[in-house]
């Protein structure tokens, strides 16, 4: 976002790659009994007009290449932001890979705490609000709405 | 090995005593669909009766997503103890066809169907057909002009349009299939006149038929349907052909026979009483009751029977 | 109209409406699940207690879809993400009652116009909605999309692709014409494709928590500011000014809520968005002008709940369902042995105007009360420290996500979208353009390849039917428009300019 330009090229280009893997993944599809395109026709038209519109994101970050040099060179990757972006899509993670031998209760325990030791919230509040949290979450969802957790 | 042996022993002891004392604790009820339709609501309505003659809470669980595959494959994964049951459709006699899931009815114990709602030849109600013969003798002299739908391609009442024309010995081309997500766009497009016959069931098409929109020339049903004795079946329009989606109970393949004896006795009951006939025939289902013995003949035909209608469809290739 | 006056009646529609609103709410669970979930009930009551009890459900619950929106940008329904930025930050700039107070203000409104519509001419417009064809719908659904392509206020070839990116999601799964399994990797959980309300959690809740938790909670460390005065001023007064000072829009939304929304399917997502990117595209009217968001936020909401009324019209008039909860209404029909069809209306009017009653009464009382109440349990809400309430966002987002098909694998999808939509924002794409594809999609590609085998792949029978032209050169209106106004916008501010 502070640096339009580079990230610009990079999604430009990502996003252009994608089309066109996806558009070799659709000629795989089959046709139509009458030899008319079916399952291949919306995603392959679609995955050329990703391609396109990837190029065309990139040609605008490479708009003047002096800034574009100028961004490139000021670059640092955030890296302990996103290992925590990172812990937490894991934390989330965690009741579709565990549900079945702990259940929900300490996944959503686990991921709350998580979320609010990373945000640097009070240890007691934050242990306070889980337990409140997740009683609350589990209580609504199996006993008035019947969801099976 | 002494101590597996000691491990097993232990467990064979335990499934018995279970088997004894079933059931002796909350039932688990899948369902494939999502709530609100046609097998959720008769899922429910056995289960709440299921509560009470078993004596056991039976928890209704939607299991949707994958076009029924993951319901389907939730029960039939599930451990064979009788604690969890659930409903079936006629989609499992059909997707092993297309080779979408290796799951077939082989892995599940049937216990009985509960709704076999049959597929009705509706027309506009502007349409120059009166009788089915009428229908039948325009697509004959006409191949490829007049188009149907219903639901997707190779999907339920697509073979029942297949079985149809090909019983009455037309082939299926000349009526050629526009797919449809459901029963509600293809009623859409008979009205806005973008197909000429919709095949999907008569429990969908009678809101329609009432309110003067369209015309149902024939019910691919064995016998006339309670609610509507004015339409005949096909069978009496000499095309000996019935068809309908379908949903039954089952549990997953291997259940003990102690407990199947006491599922398929409770289920059978429950079927027959008026608690369970009444509130759905008047939602507009149509009913067949089966016992666990009936219908695990009937859903090895039907897996007979679908896999030939699908490779007429040329949806599957030999 | 009398019968609805009994104190059972009067309670189903009442106890409906709360209902309606704790569903709304919670993201993951909406109107639609609601009312199948009343079924088993619905089946055992009288119809003139149940109906009325959907109605409020259906009414209420779509307008609490924006309590998400407020609380933490998760709007509840897809029509509601058309303006979900915008009510946010109203939300944070003059307090959560002033935000749902014009979008329950706006809801009534907009249901009321849509109620007196479905009463004076229920028959002419299913007219219309039966000439709908597959051909009207592929139309439409351009439409709408392109109304989305113009709806953003950053940059138009970003909304292009994101809304690029929502129908390439939409495509996985089985296929429309002949039932291939596409992009399922072969994973049972990805046949039926991906699920836009899950999506729909991952890509505001979850990458909103994930946003945060990347900045340290830097962005939005503060909680919202309490409602500036009385409460009732703010939810009541200021949004019924703002409704006064701006007639015409309310009117207009509402008509294309209306008319939009009759059509079975998706009609009342296409109608919020359209209103809603009119509203953007008029953007500010003079330098002074500091109500254009609450202007789209209004747009929006009113359109989307005249949509909730006219959806009633074919199932009413027809026979035929447009969505899972008037296909209920007809199943109670069904069940009471009450023929639907134009004569109902004179068959059954004591029905019909019980049913018309019950709408209004939904929509000028109800409405606003459980508005107020959600609106002051949402100001209690956000008066917790944001870096405590994100983490119990993301449980919710797990939950609702689970919620939705009981299936685990969701919420795995449900993350991956939080952390793909996390990109997106880095990368400066709008999020709701890619719930507007995943909704539109479908109907996009389902009802062209239906009009190219129904014509046997004759493609200019698109462009051989009256109302279909009509779509056509409003899509093309909206491109000229959306082009013009685009370009002038970026004149105005060609410095700062951002790709």
């Amino acid at each position: 976002m502070e640096r339009p330009r580079v990230s610009n090229v990079i999604f430009g280009a990502a996003i252009s790659l994608a089309g066109i893997l996806i558009w070799f993944e659709t000629r795989g599809f089959p046709t139509l009994r009458d030899g008319h395109p079916g399952p291949a026709l919306f995603p392959g038209l679609l995955s050329i007009a990703l391609a396109a519109c990837g190029v065309a994101v990139l040609l605008s970050g490479l708009y003047q290449p002096r800034r574009l040099a100028a961004e490139f060179g000021s670059i640092r990757v955030p890296v302990s932001p996103l290992l925590r972006v990172a812990l937490v899509a894991f934390l989330g993670l965690l009741y579709p890979m565990f549900h079945a031998q702990v259940g929900f209760v300490p996944t959503s325990a686990a991921l709350i705490f998580g979320v609010a030791v990373v945000l640097r919230a009070n240890l007691i509040a934050a242990a306070l609000t889980t337990a409140a949290g997740t009683a609350i979450i589990y209580y609504a969802f199996t006993r008035l709405l019947g969801v099976p957790l | 090995m002494k101590r597996f042996l000691l491990v097993l022993a232990a467990f064979a002891l335990a499934t018995a005593a279970v088997a004894q004392t079933y059931p002796a604790r909350p039932i688990t009820f899948t369902v494939p669909w999502s709530p609100g339709g046609g097998t959720d609501t008769a899922s429910r309505t056995l289960a709440a009766m299921l509560n009470n003659q078993l004596g056991v809470t039976v928890n209704v669980v939607n299991r949707t997503g994958g076009g029924g595959v993951v319901g389907h494959l939730a029960l039939a994964q599930a451990p064979a103890n009788g604690y969890t049951i659930g409903a079936i459709t006629v989609e499992i006699t059909m997707l092993p066809h297309i080779g979408q899931t290796t799951l077939s009815y082989e892995d599940y114990t049937a216990l009985g169907l509960m709704i076999n709602n049959p597929s009705a030849v509706t027309v506009r109600a502007d349409a120059p057909w009166e009788t089915l013969d009428e229908l039948l003798d325009h697509i004959r002299a006409n191949p490829g002009e007049l188009q149907a739908s219903g639901t997707a391609m190779g999907g339920i009442w697509d073979l029942a349009r297949i079985g149809m024309l090909d019983i009455a010995g037309i082939d299926p081309d000349a009526m050629p299939w526009v797919p449809s997500q459901g029963a509600a766009p293809a009623f859409q497009e008979l009205l806005a006149g973008g197909v000429d016959v919709v095949t999907a069931a008569l429990a969908e098409a009678a809101p329609l038929m009432q309110a003067g929109e369209v015309r149902v020339l024939g019910v691919m049903a064995p016998e006339r349907v309670g609610r509507f004795p004015d339409i005949p079946t096909l069978a009496e329009l000499g095309i000996d052909w019935s068809i309908g989606g379908w949903a039954a109970v089952a549990a997953p393949a291997g259940l003990p026979a102690e407990v199947r004896t006491v599922l398929a006795d409770a289920i059978e009951e429950a079927m027959a009483s008026p608690e369970f006939v009444d509130p759905l025939t008047q939602a507009g289902f149509t009913l067949q009751p089966m016992n666990a013995d009936d219908f695990s003949v009937f859903i090895a035909s039907q897996h007979e029977v679908n896999g030939r209608l699908l490779r007429l469809a040329g949806v599957v290739e030999d | 109209m009398t019968e609805l006056f009994t104190w059972p009646a009067l309670l189903a529609l009442a106890a409906g409406g709360l209902y309606g609103a704790v569903f709304g709410s919670i993201p993951g669970l909406t109107a639609t699940l609601a009312v199948a979930l009343f079924i088993p009930i619905a089946f055992f009551l009288d119809p003139i207690l149940a109906l009325p009890a959907i109605i409020s459900i259906s009414a209420v619950a779509i307008y609490a879809g924006d309590v998400g929106s407020v609380i933490a940008k998760i709007p509840g329904t897809p029509a509601s993400a058309a303006y979900v930025e915008e009510l946010h930050k109203i939300a944070r700039l003059r307090g959560p009652s002033y935000g749902l107070g014009i979008s329950a203000m706006g809801s009534a409104v907009g249901g009321i116009i849509g109620t007196a519509l479905l009463i004076f001419s229920a028959t002419s417009l299913a007219a219309v909605a039966k000439n709908f064809s597959s051909f009207e719908y592929f139309w439409i659904a351009v439409l709408g999309l392109t109304a989305g392509i113009f709806a953003s206020s950053g940059s138009s070839l970003k909304a292009l692709v994101s809304l690029l990116i929502g129908v390439m999601f939409s495509t996985a799964g089985i296929d429309p014409t002949l039932g291939y399994a596409r992009f399922d990797f072969g994973n049972p959980n990805l046949l039926g494709g991906l699920n836009y309300i899950v999506a729909m959690i991952g890509l505001f809740g979850f990458s909103e928590v994930l946003q945060n938790v990347f900045a340290h909670g830097k962005i939005d460390t503060g909680s919202m500011p309490p409602s500036k005065g009385a409460p009732t001023r703010q939810f009541f007064v200021r949004p019924v000014l703002l409704m006064l000072r701006n007639k015409m829009l309310v009117l207009r939304s509402s008509l294309i809520g209306t008319f939009v929304g009759f059509l079975p399917g998706a009609g009342a997502d296409i109608g919020a968005w359209v209103a809603s990117s009119f509203e953007k595209l008029s953007g500010k009217r003079g330098d002074d002008d500091t109500e254009e968001d609450d202007r789209v936020v209004l747009a929006g909401t009113s359109s989307n709940n005249a949509a909730v009324a006219s959806a009633w019209i074919p199932a009413l008039s027809l026979g035929l369902p447009g969505d899972t909860v008037t296909a209920i209404v007809l199943g109670v029909f069904m069940m009471k042995g009450i023929t639907p069809g134009p004569m109902l209306f004179e068959q059954q009017a004591t029905l019909v105007w019980s049913l018309f009653g019950a709408f209004l009464i939904a929509n000028i009382v109800l409405l606003p009360l459980f508005g107020f109440i959600t609106a002051r349990i949402a100001t209690f809400v956000v008066r917790i420290p944001f870096n405590l309430l994100l983490g119990v966002i993301a449980g919710l987002c797990v939950v609702g996500a689970y919620a939705i098909n009981n299936n685990p694998f969701d919420v795995a999808v449900m993350v991956a979208m939080g952390v793909f939509a996390f990109l997106l924002r880095i990368g400066g794409f709008p999020l709701a353009q890619v719930v507007l594809g995943m909704v539109l999609g479908p109907i996009l590609e389902q009802n062209f390849m239906v009009s190219a085998i129904k014509s046997r792949w004759d493609l200019m029978a698109f462009f051989d039917r009256p109302i279909a032209i009509g779509l056509m050169i409003g899509t093309l209106v909206v491109i000229v428009i959306g082009v013009r106004i685009k370009a002038r916008a970026s004149r105005a501010n060609a410095p700062s300019q951002d790709a």
